[in-house]
This record gives structure tokens, sequence and C-alpha cells, in this order.
């Protein structure tokens, strides 16, 4: 009976989900906060995942020594 | 080839569309709020579960052809049955329901991460069709393929004696040897595709529970296929992310469940973890305190909870029980190679004290990472994004988790739902630092991370910062440019491989541990059975029979043997026609010059072959 698929009472219900888009202080501050924070992460890879790289150690080395 | 190509995408298929019939029934046993994306992921991660263990049963008695093919026939008809009734349920629904959510979904896809989804799947399926290479420290060889090669020859399931690790939990492995039987050779190959999916298909449908919209829920899925260590637990054999999909699977039947059915669903998946990885022991206990913690949340009635709590664990006791109570019956205990605690419970066969112990110095040191105090795990997601040399991790994480993730926990902080996902993914991650870290074991925890970065990406653009939107924008790149960077490097042989035979076959020489020898005993039809002496030695590649005395692990695999000097001893009683003996790197030549009985029959640097003329 399609009654009884779990699937037809769903038309009837509601996804039980929320997200709250708002900020613990939604403030100047705290968007500098968050955009230094993401500042930080950017260069922390470029210094030690591509600068700190194997490859681009030894173009470095190579470059250095021409 | 193409032949090859075909006969392997319609094996897959056919297990692809087995899992759907055999999963079916599951959906009857989820919580009525799931969305049609949440029904498919888990009734299909289910069906694998389903045809897995059914495998695995059957298989103890006999695994053959037409048993595979029985199984796969019978899941592939249910799917078909299932399909025609969805279209006639759909017929009297109408326009509404389910379906309109599902088309929702499909609404507004994203074109960057299907196209980073599909390079990565693509990449995959290509990457499949490349020979398996690799010594005695390529999983795959060692174990992984070895187990479901020997199955299939024996025609039934049993630890291969020789490394104690094909008694790990069954689950993919049975799936490798149906692929290898119907496939082919690279049949395992292509079920990292089906595990990717599964993967994928479970976290969108996180994604959806927490809020996200189908947009975001794309993203988050890039965010995480994007991952070169998620990536790596995927391809090549490994069953990390099938795993990681059934503890996903299982939190987002658990943290919902109500209902004593949706206890039993919950169980089901956490057992089918179980059966999957050791590990899985570990996640049903996580499992189940998160499980607690959100009824708590979301003031469900607490009277109830133990009940529920009970008919899970029940009931994921029982799905994942059989591996374990075989290598109980088999090996003399149910986790093997035994765990410090059990090596002094069980007394288990086939290995010495000293293998054992040489085994749980190789697993400490393996999984030491960057150490283990206090300072170490809060320092974890540093490490894990910059240095994952140290946790094997073969590329790492990508920055969304480090960079975004933070602000999608501040952005869900009301979400009880979301509340119990990141005490679950802290627990497993506690766990996962105390016993072995590995970056490929914590493939569920990364993937719960690019579901909360995909969060805090959406809460980045709400605060309306233009400084932001850029910001997010240069994380994302990088974090995907890299990975797929990492994956693509990863896997460029293998393509290669792939499309130049000649390369394929430069690999196959230098690659393959002494690979003339194999080549020579696998043409000659007078080689019956092969004496292995050298540990280091990777049988996978031998078709012939063989016996190895001295396992990998220092596995004694015959009785009264100890050393390969005893095996040349009993020639006769091992009825082996031929010798194979190597200076590897752990040791020289190991038959002695004066050896009566046997004759040398072929030589190569570091390898030797000798045939067995009589008994000495």
């Amino acid at each position: 009976m399609a009654e009884d698929d779990p699937r037809v009472h769903f038309a009837s219900m509601k996804v039980p989900t929320s997200m709250d888009h708002s900020g613990p202080h939604d403030t100047g501050v705290w968007r500098l906060a968050v955009n230094l924070w993401l500042i930080a992460v950017i260069v922390a890879f470029f210094v030690l995942r591509v600068l700190g790289s194997a490859t681009v150690q030894n173009l470095l080395k190579r470059w250095a020594a021409h | 080839m193409f032949l090859d190509v075909v006969r392997t995408l319609l094996a897959s298929l056919l297990l692809a569309g087995a899992a759907f019939g055999a999963g079916h029934w599951i959906e009857k046993f989820l919580p009525a709020t799931f969305s049609r994306l949440d029904r498919v992921a888990c009734c299909w991660l289910g069906g694998f579960g389903v045809i897995g263990a059914i495998l695995f049963l059957v298989g103890q008695f006999a695994f053959t052809p037409v048993i595979i093919l029985l199984v796969l026939l019978t899941g592939a008809l249910l799917a078909i049955a299932a399909f025609l009734q969805s279209r006639r349920l759909r017929g009297r629904m109408g326009e509404q329901g389910v379906y309109v959510r599902a088309r929702e979904l499909a609404l507004g896809i994203p074109s960057i991460p299907v196209i980073v989804i599909g390079l990565v799947l693509v990449l995959t399926v290509v990457a499949a069709f490349a020979d398996t290479v690799g010594d005695w420290g390529n999983d795959a060889v060692a174990y992984h393929l070895l187990g479901p090669r020997i199955w299939l020859r024996e025609g039934v399931i049993r630890p291969v004696l020789d490394n104690s690790h094909t008694a790990f939990p069954p689950m993919a492995e049975v799936f490798y040897g149906a692929l290898m039987r119907l496939g082919g050779p690279h049949g395992p190959g292509i079920f990292a595709v089906l595990s990717l999916l599964a993967f994928l298909l479970v976290l969108a449908a996180i994604c959806i529970r927490l809020g996200l919209d189908a947009n975001a829920a794309w993203w988050a899925v890039a965010f995480a296929i994007c991952m070169p260590a998620v990536y790596t637990g995927a391809h090549s054999a490994f069953v990390d992310v099938f795993y990681a999909s059934f503890v996903l699977a299982a939190a987002r039947i658990g943290l919902d469940a109500e209902r004593n059915t949706e206890f039993i669903a919950f169980g089901l998946l956490c057992g089918f973890a179980i059966a999957t990885k050791y590990t899985g022991l570990l996640a049903l206990a996580v499992l189940l305190m998160a499980t607690v913690f959100a009824r708590v949340l979301r003031g469900a009635e607490s009277k109830l909870t133990p009940r529920g709590i009970g008919i899970a664990l029940l009931t994921a006791c029982v799905v994942g029980a059989p591996a374990y109570i075989r290598n109980w019956a088999l090996l003399g205990c149910p986790i093997y190679p035994p765990p410090p605690l059990f090596a002094s419970i069980f007394h288990a066969k086939y290995l010495s004290p000293a293998a054992i112990r040489n085994f749980h110095a190789y697993i400490y040191q393996r999984g030491s990472g960057l150490g283990r105090g206090v300072g170490a795990f809060l320092r974890l997601p540093i490490n894990l994004t910059y240095h994952t040399a140290n946790f094997h991790g073969a590329g790492g994480i990508g920055l969304c988790p480090l960079a975004l993730g933070p602000l999608g926990v501040v952005a869900a902080r009301k979400n009880e739902f979301a509340k119990a996902l990141g005490l679950l993914a802290v627990l497993l991650t506690i766990l996962w630092f105390i016993t072995q870290q590995e970056s490929r074991f914590l493939i569920h925890v990364y993937g719960t991370a690019a579901v909360f970065a995909a969060l805090g990406w959406r809460y980045a653009q709400s605060l309306e910062s233009r400084y932001s939107s850029a910001l997010c924008a240069i994380v994302i790149a990088c974090s995907l440019l890299y990975g797929l960077f990492m994956i693509v490097k990863s896997r460029a042989d293998d393509v290669h491989s792939v499309f130049s035979a000649s390369f394929a076959q430069r690999r196959r020489t230098e690659l393959i541990p002494f690979y003339d020898s194999f080549a020579y005993l696998n043409r000659d039809p007078a080689v019956k059975k092969v004496l292995v002496l050298d540990r280091s030695v990777p049988p996978y590649y031998c078709e012939k029979e063989y016996v190895k005395p001295i396992g990998q692990w220092g596995e004694e695999t015959l009785p009264g043997i100890r050393t390969t000097q005893d095996a040349l001893q009993h020639l006769r009683e091992l009825h082996v026609t031929h010798i194979l003996d190597v200076s590897s790197g752990i040791s020289g030549f190991q038959v002695q010059a004066n050896t009566r009985g046997i004759e040398l029959v072929f030589t190569e640097p570091n390898q030797r072959i000798y045939r067995a003329t009589a008994a000495p």
C-alpha cells in the first residue's frame, strides 16, 4: 500500500533543519577577525606547502646556483 | 582491451544495481523525515552491506562464479522490481512528495564542483585499468587483493595463512573477489568509483540535513573528493572510503533515530562498518554515544534511549559478528592479528609471540604521527593541513577544513544535529589519535570537516564583506587546485600505463619484485606448486598454487616447520614441484649449494628457481 510507504508520510512533513547564519558578534571587528583568519591560513599554505615543497625548493636551489 | 573494459564496467554496473535491489527493503526502516537523497544513500550503501554479508557467509562454503553471479543477479532483479514499484508509486502520488524535493535538489547545480567531481571520477575509472604493481609494502598486493585471488582459486573464503592481514574483516575484499571473477583483473580498481559515489552521496545527504542548499552540498562534496587523503583511501584496493561511508550513513540515521525500526537500520549500518574494518568496533561505541547525546539535545523521551541503543548494539553485533567468529574458530582470536589486550587473552594460531610483538611495534611506529600528547592533539588541525607526510597523508586534506570549518561550527552552533555530528567527529578523532594516526583512517572525519567547511563558507558569505567572499574564493581555489594536482600526480603513472603498453610493461618489470621468476613460474606448465622461501616475496603475482612457510609478518603457516631450512627438509610432504629462492632486502639466498633432491632450472640476478627432483 502506498499509504504505508514512509515516503508518503514525508510529503507532509518538514525536514528538521536549521542553520543560524548570524555570527556571535556580527560586527566589524568580527568580520576583521574572520578575514585575518582566512589570510593566515592562505599565507601559511603558500609558505609551508607551496614554497616549502620539494619541487619549489629544487627550483629555487637551481636558480640560486645559476 | 576494449572487451576487457566493457566486461569490467558491466560487472561493476551489475554490482551497483544489485546493491540497490538488496538494500531497497531498508527504506522501510528509515525515519519518515528522510529525504529522497537520504534514502538513496542509506539504501544503496546498506545494499552493499547486505550483498557483502551474503557473499561472505555463502563464501565460507563456496565462493564460485556461479554463486557470485547468482547473488548479484538476485540483487539486480530486486532492483528492477523496486524501480517498477517506485514508478507506480510516483504515479499514485502525482507531483507531490519526495520526488518534488528530489527535483529541487537537482536544480541550480553549480558547474565548478560538478566539473571537479567529474574529473576525479573519470580519472579513477581510467586509472582502474592499470595493472596492480608493487612490492610487499603495497597493501593491495600484500593482502587486499591476495585474499580474493586465493579465495577464487580455492573456491572458498578463508584467511590466507601467510599473511595475517587477510583475516581482516573482508566486506570490501569480498567485492574485489566478485569483481575480479566477473570483471577481470581490473574489476577491483573500478570499485573505487562505487565507494567514492556512496561516500559522496552520504555527505550530500548530511549537508541537506544540516540545512544547506543543494548548491552548497555540491561544493561540500567537491571539497571532500579533492582531499588527497580521502581519495587515497578509495583506490588501489584501500577500503577506508567504503568504511567511512558506513560510519557516516550510520551517523545520518542514528542521530535522528526515534522508532525501534530506525535503531535497527542504524545498527545495521554500524554492523556493516564492523564487517569492513576492525576500527568499526571503536566507531560503534562512539556512534552510540553521539546518538545518546543527540537524543538528549532534542529532548527525546529518555526512557526509550536505552532500548533504542540496545537494539542498535544488538543489530550491529549480529551483523558484524560473522568475520570475528570465523577468526576465533579458525585462528584462535576474533581480532587477528591480535591487538595488545587480545594477545594476552587469546592464543593466536600461526603467530609466535615474537611475531606479535614485532607487529605491535610496527603499528605503533607507523601510527605515531607527530606525537600523542595534549599539545600534539591540539595542533592536529594545523598538522593535518600542512604536515601531512607525518600521517602518511598523501597530500593532506586541503585548506577548506582549517579555514572554513571553524566558521561552520559557529554557523551551526544552534543546530542539534550539527552539535551531535561535531561531537561524533571529535570523539572519532580522539580514538584515532590514541590508536593509530594513519591519515586515511580518519576519512569519516575529513568528510564531516568538508560539510562544516561548506557551512562556514555560507556563513562567511552571509557576513556581507567583500573581502570575506574573495578570501573564501582563494581558500577554495587553493584547496581544489592543490588537491586536484596531488590526485592527478598520484595517478599519472596509472593512467600512462593504461594508454601505453610499453610503459605498462616497463612498470611491471621495474615494480613487480622478481618479475622474471614469476613470469617463468606462471608460464611453465610443469610448475604445479611453488615453495616460496623469502617472506618478502609477494605471492599475489604467483598464478600457481604455492606454499610459504614463513609469512610476511612472521606467520608460521605449516605445523612443525619454523624455518625455511625445515621446509626444505620436507619437500615431499609439501608436494611442491618448484622452489623460488631470492636474495632480497631482508635475506640472501637460502638454498644451500649442496642441497639434494633439487635442480636449478632458472637463474637471474637475485632470483633462482629450483625444480624438486626427489625427496632429500
